[in-house]
């Protein structure tokens, strides 16, 4: 080898060039054979499949969901109804597919909101610190404090129903959630030296906060968010269950299964269990998806803060 | 003074100490005396060192020199003007004119912005006062870039294109102590306080960012604060040197003064323990007893009384000085004997200032002041000889010290020096 | 001279990581004799601290490890993992740089010390107390302060509690990585005196890992230099301060800056990485000196004047 090669060489190190985010994609498929990156990767092919079903449901669902088959109700699963009917001849299937919907749109709807809001109070809070950190710490902790679905019923019961309104039931819930992820954070990373640094710069509180901390701070955030979608469906099904969510006829998981649970003694045990089952599938593929991200991320959080 | 850059006119930082809530309210308020009532200047084109043991304030000195702590009293001047309370964006703007390097180069960078976009950022900081308006928005950009690639390479940073858009994970050490300190000299400030900044680097690298140091210096005339813990690179870098001890200096002059005949026993005793490279010159050195106190309760007078091999009846000896002596005292079983059955156990013993008291049983309060006496025939002389009585009276026996003279800074060969043997 | 007490050699250790495999140690061949304090000194990342990490056992998993380590006679790589927890501690025994790593805050330093000791040998708890309480007071910490938990005590108290604890069970070698980095000048001096101390008080031998050469200066008999992973010189501290035969140990004395330094040097370039290092010897592209052969050939670790040997092609140059 040459000179120049072996020069080369030694420069080696400075050739990768990867932010954090390039180095947990990195980390994300290195891992994909660890328990974390196989969790990780499942809940991916899960979230993506059920926005797919979602998006697709009016090409894939043979039937209108709300259509009626004059044949005898609560048929078991055939050809014809890969999962039967329900008690009023509806094709539980096509009602399954669609019913991926109204559960993506309150997921999307509740943690987004939950997002907008929970993330720059949390920033804020952080960052002020004081007499206006510890006021909002108690707000947020006495909602939080609050049993989930029990505050989404209340909040349900004044909204009334409706895809929206159980989105903001839900957003109720996990603001703090957001909130308490956020601050935490943001005052761990305000006594890192790279923020003193920047405020000896001449920086003010306004770029500290979006150029310095922000970012920072962001990274922690698509684990709260996949832990907490898994959790909001599981509270949407819960409110539907419970009458609190979609009206009827509206194809809905929890819904279907709240209406389905009667005739489970008469032995139409596919009219519960189809819905059950997606709900079951879709929460755990989610909360793969956050467990798996929070365990590989983590390290590489603590490594950059190291 | 014209060409004085900075100065700093009796600076006292107290932090509070963190407590609970139940202490709050149980107890009295107290506060950690991290610098006490410190003074110097620094002329335009020195460098002047603050060398000291950690804990002894110099981080602190050097923070709120450049603004970044409140001092609790005392004034600061920048060129010649008041900057103590100069705030919002009269400070900011200030702060293009002094900048700050940490010890610690890989905590000092934001890891989520490439090495160009952190030296660039004090120009966008400061992009007004840096005429943006006048140049539009894109002529300023571009001159920015150039200007950061120009400080890359003259800080070292080659192939600096490259590098520019390199990550800090992505650089080594001294890479990244490069890179801040372009982003510190990139405004073209007169005053860098240099905190401890070579000190986490490998001893091959060290050599080359002091000599970076000192070249910017020459070329940008700037004036360097280095605070430093480290003798040495103190010795071969500055011209003058400030001592610190818990919160005070004890001693400052021209470095080569002070280095050739320190004065001050804890100056000395900083210059003995330093190890020195070569196997030849293993020698037994004296070394002062333990180590630095808490600075929320310092000793009274000179605070490194407790500890100084030179210490005087007058340095301050108070009664926890008592305390600690019978402590060590009666951990000796060969001395302490059966002094601990009639003095009791150290934790009966009470130090208020410059008393020491201990409830006894009348019957033998004078047994115990004979058997004080006695013990304190062993004691340092100073010590024996700063107490004013044993005395016995009711349940209590007092041993009270003499108060302590005045330490004031006096002027010894060329330097000012914070010592009773001086004055 | 008896024979030695630890022998490495050949000792290779490759750490796995995403981009292949890391070369922390290549071939590292040494001894340590009886009472004797050899001093382990390179910069970041030359693998000074995998070398004390691969004698008590405790890289982390998925490192490839080849090569052998004995202690008086007994091969340590080949031990199972119960084995070598009970030579840990009673045989060799380490000292890190923070001692909060190893002190739990929870407990107090005599739970501290009455789990070593149980942990390594039956005894009675009181009987540990009293071996404690010994251990303690030689260090010269008061025994009133035993039942204290480790925040009451200051950085260099708790590093001589950290020496008690070890020295405790009277292990035939210790092995202290940096202890003395995160300390103040005046204090790591007292330490540096407990050390010193030690070589007289117990018949033990010290393995001193530090990045400081005016610590080994004070406290070692031998010195090894340690490069991106290669063994470069080794030999009494006399000898390599005095006529260092290595280009890079010349350049690390020339660099250090103490109260005589009137001129600063420094090596050009910086360590390769490891996971491709360069062909031949590893300082080349660094080295002044550098000729073809420092290229195609790697040098051997060669003996050029008694007890004293360097890896370098030209070492003869420099006697």
């Amino acid at each position: 080898m040459t000179e120049a090669a072996a020069q080369q060489q030694t420069e080696q190190p400075l050739e990768r060039s990867s932010s954090s985010v390039g180095r947990l994609l990195d980390l994300l498929i290195q891992q994909r054979r660890s328990l974390a990156g196989a969790m990780f990767w499942i809940g991916v092919v899960v979230f993506f499949s059920f926005i797919f079903i979602g998006l697709a449901a009016p090409l894939i669902a043979p039937y209108n969901p709300q259509s009626i088959f004059l044949t005898p109700p609560s048929q078991p699963p055939t050809l014809q109804h890969l999962m039967g009917t329900d008690d009023l001849g509806r094709d539980i299937f096509s009602r399954v597919l669609w019913g991926t919907r109204s559960s993506l749109e309150i997921v999307a709807i509740g943690s987004v909101l939950a997002l907008i809001v929970g993330f720059p109070v949390g920033l804020f809070s952080g960052y002020v610190g004081g007499w206006i950190d510890r006021g909002l710490v108690l707000v947020m902790d006495s909602v939080y404090a609050f049993p989930g679905l029990l505050l989404a019923a209340i909040v349900a019961l004044f909204l009334g129903k409706g895809v929206f309104n159980i989105g903001i039931a839900i957003t109720v819930i996990y603001v703090p959630t957001y909130f308490r992820v956020t601050r935490n954070h943001t005052i761990s990373v305000r006594e890192e030296t790279f923020v003193e640094a920047a405020r000896a710069l001449g920086a003010n509180s306004m770029t500290i906060l979006w150029s310095y901390i922000a970012y920072q701070v962001l990274i922690s955030i698509p684990v709260v968010f996949s832990l907490s979608a898994a959790d909001a469906i599981l509270t949407a099904a819960g409110l539907s269950f419970l009458g609190l969510g979609l009206e009827r006829p509206a194809p809905d998981w929890g819904l279907d299964l709240s209406d389905a649970q009667k005739f489970l003694s008469s032995g139409a045990w596919w009219s519960s269990v189809f819905p059950g089952v997606m709900i079951i599938i879709f929460t755990v593929g989610i909360a793969f998806l956050g467990e798996g991200l929070s365990d590989i991320a983590n390290p590489l959080l603590r490594k950059e803060r190291a | 003074m014209e060409d004085e850059i900075l100065q700093l006119s009796d600076v006292t930082v107290h932090f509070p100490v963190k407590m609970s809530l139940a202490q709050r309210l149980f107890s009295q308020k107290s506060v950690v005396h991290a610098v006490d009532r410190v003074s110097f200047s620094l002329r335009s084109g020195e460098i002047m060192g603050l060398v000291g043991e950690s804990g002894c304030g110099k981080t602190t000195v050097g923070k709120t020199s450049v603004r970044l702590i409140e001092p609790t009293s005392g004034r600061i001047f920048f060129a010649g003007h008041d900057i103590t309370h100069t705030r919002g964006e009269q400070l900011r703007r200030l702060r293009k004119k002094m900048q700050i390097v940490f010890q610690d180069p890989h905590a000092s960078l934001n890891p989520a912005m490439t090495i160009g976009e952190a030296i660039l950022h004090p120009l966008s900081i400061h992009r007004l006062e840096l005429g943006s308006l006048e140049l539009g928005r894109d002529t300023f950009e571009q001159w920015a870039v150039k200007k950061v690639l120009s400080t890359m390479t003259e800080v070292g940073l080659t192939p600096a294109k490259h590098l520019y858009y390199k990550y800090p994970g992505d650089l080594s050490g001294g890479q990244k102590q490069r890179a801040v300190i372009a982003r510190a000299i990139i405004t073209e400030p007169k005053l860098l306080v240099v905190d401890e900044g070579v000190s986490m680097l490998d001893m091959s690298v060290r050599a080359k960012i002091l000599q970076l140091m000192l070249d910017l210096k020459r070329r940008h005339g700037l004036t360097y604060l280095f605070i430093t813990h480290d003798l040495a690179t103190a010795k071969f870098i500055c011209d003058r040197i400030a001592i610190m001890y818990l919160g005070r200096i004890v001693e400052i002059g021209l470095a080569r003064k002070i280095y050739a005949d320190p004065k001050h026993p804890y100056t000395k005793a900083l210059l003995q323990a330093i190890p020195i490279p070569d196997p030849d010159k293993r020698h037994n050195k004296v070394l002062p007893r333990g180590e630095v106190p808490d600075a929320v309760h310092p000793p009274a007078g000179c605070r490194f009384h407790p500890r100084c091999p030179a210490v005087l009846a007058t340095c301050g000896w108070e009664g926890r000085d008592f305390v600690d002596f019978l402590d060590e005292h009666l951990s000796d079983p060969n001395r302490a004997g059966d002094d601990e059955s009639i003095l009791g156990p150290i934790e009966g013993w009470r130090a208020d200032g410059l008393v020491a008291t201990l409830k006894a049983n009348p019957v033998n309060v004078e047994k115990v002041v004979e058997r004080v006496k006695a013990v304190l025939a062993e004691a340092p002389i100073a010590m024996t000889q700063a107490i004013e009585s044993v005395s016995g009276r009711n349940r209590t026996v007092t041993v009270r010290f003499r108060s302590p003279d005045q330490l004031l800074q006096t002027n010894v060969q060329d330097r000012l020096v914070e010592c009773l043997l001086y004055q | 001279m008896t024979g030695p007490l630890l022998r490495v050699q050949d000792l290779y250790v490759h750490y796995s990581t995403r981009r292949g495999y890391v070369r922390a140690l290549e071939g590292i061949t040494l001894d340590v004799y009886p009472s004797e304090t050899l001093g382990i000194v390179g910069e970041t990342g030359c693998g000074k601290s995998t070398l004390g990490k691969a004698i008590l056992g405790i890289l982390p998993p998925r490192t490839r490890v080849s090569g052998q380590i004995l202690l008086a006679g007994v091969e340590l790589t080949k031990l199972r993992r119960e084995e070598y927890r009970m030579i840990r501690g009673k045989d060799i025994a380490l000292i890190f740089q923070d001692p909060m790593t190893r002190l739990n805050p929870l407990m107090t330093i005599e739970d501290h010390f009455i789990e070593e000791i149980q942990s390594h040998e039956n005894v009675s708890k009181n009987m540990a107390r009293e071996r404690a309480r010994e251990a303690l007071v030689s260090m010269g910490i008061h025994e009133s302060r035993i039942k204290n938990y480790p925040h009451e005590f200051s950085g260099g108290m708790r590093q001589r509690i950290m020496i008690a604890m070890a020295l405790v069970l009277k292990p035939s070698l210790l092995i202290a990585d940096e202890p003395t980095t995160s300390l103040d000048v005046i204090v790591e001096s007292q330490i540096l005196e407990v050390f010193h101390d030690l070589k007289r008080g117990y018949k033990m031998s010290l393995l001193l890992i530090t990045h400081n050469m005016g610590t080994v200066a004070e406290v070692c008999d031998r010195v090894a230099v340690l490069y991106a992973g290669r063994l470069v010189e080794i030999g009494s501290v006399k000898q390599v301060f005095h006529k260092p035969l290595h280009p890079y140990t010349q350049g690390l004395l020339a660099s250090i800056i103490h109260l005589e330094t009137k001129e600063l040097h420094s090596i050009e370039g910086s360590p390769p990485d490891l996971i491709s290092p360069p062909e031949g010897c590893h300082f080349h592209p660094r080295c002044q000196f550098a000729q073809p052969i420092c290229v195609e050939k790697d040098p051997p670790l060669e003996e050029f004047e008694p007890g004293h040997f360097a890896a370098c092609h030209f070492g003869d140059k420099f006697l």
